[in-house]
């Protein structure tokens, strides 16, 4: 059943097919979930008592963190899937992963530049959290650098895959920067355990737009993904046949 | 509408200018990253599709 399933997955032109089918509902739920979640967030919800509206960042910047985190331990499975069962899937999710990582990396720590200026009154600190997700940028960049980085690509792939491997040793670290190192960022508002720290009218908006960027993942990484299936796999009958009768049917 | 008129919700109260452009480096962000696979795919589905005519 399991294997089954890996194997269907795995194939290159049945991903294709079905990803095609799948990314118009992700895009769909994405458009809607990020319009509603932002509108909600920045008109609708109440200010913060002590933060004032400059708490209305939260919005994009716990979401995009949880996708950078949630991302890396796509990348590192695929990684893995990839060096254990020379998956050749496997290595494009890695390659497609990447990138995404690295951008919504990006976007938690520039958001948390311009909550931090008026909250905290700089732009950036060498706090435990920050200087964690600042070495998770790089670990993405790194990822991105090695997989282009060999003339063979099955070298890039493996090397790639190994860094990912070791950079998860980075992940924990995040997740308890902000209790290990009391400093400067403020502790985790979501918690699994116990009730989260923010009233309700407040946290809805901020699980819209944590599903909302969930989605957004989604077609990114199928995007991605069906890049990487093309370009790898141009040569292959599967995809002449699909696209020259496609190209040939629309100009007949 | 948590705010009172269009002036206080670009303002928002002074912090405007920080949420605003929090807002719009991440849309513009992501849109870029919508847009790159979308372009790649084009163009790789043109060059399959001129390899297969020749």
């Amino acid at each position: 059943m399991l294997k089954t399933w890996f194997h269907r997955w795995g194939s290159p032109p049945w991903f294709y097919r079905m990803s095609g089918k799948l990314l118009p509902w992700f895009g769909v739920a994405t458009l809607l979930l990020l319009l509603i979640g932002s509108v909600w967030g920045l008109a609708i919800a109440p200010e913060d008592a002590r933060q004032g509206n400059s708490y209305r960042i939260i919005y994009i910047h716990v979401p995009s963190a949880f996708l950078a985190l949630a991302g890396y331990y796509l990348m590192a499975i695929a990684g893995c899937i990839g060096l254990v069962w020379r998956m050749k899937l496997a290595f494009w999710a890695l390659r497609a992963a990447a990138p995404l990582g690295a951008a919504m990396t990006f976007i938690a720590l520039i958001t948390g530049a311009f909550w931090g200026k008026p909250t905290w009154g700089t732009w950036w600190e060498w706090d435990a959290r920050i200087t964690s997700m600042l070495i998770l940028f790089f670990l993405y960049l790194g990822v991105m650098a090695l997989a282009n980085a060999y003339q063979n690509t099955d070298n890039g792939n493996r090397a790639a895959s190994v860094l990912a491997l070791v950079g998860t040793v980075n992940i924990p670290i995040i997740y308890m920067s902000v209790k290990w190192w009391n400093t400067l960022h403020q502790g985790a508002t979501l918690k699994l355990t116990s009730a989260s720290t923010i009233d309700p009218s407040m946290l809805q908006p901020l699980w819209v737009m944590i599903v909302g960027f969930y989605c957004l993942y989604a077609v990114l990484l199928l995007l991605n993904l069906r890049c990487e299936i093309l370009s790898n796999e141009r040569n292959s009958r599967w995809l002449t046949d699909l696209f020259s009768t496609s190209t040939s049917g629309d100009k007949q | 509408m948590y705010f009172h008129t269009l002036h206080d919700f670009f303002l928002m109260n002074g912090h405007g200018f920080y949420v605003w452009s929090a807002y719009g480096i991440s849309f513009v962000t992501l849109l870029a990253m919508v847009w790159q696979p979308l372009q790649r795919h084009a163009n790789l589905r043109k060059e399959i599709a001129q390899q297969a005519q020749e």
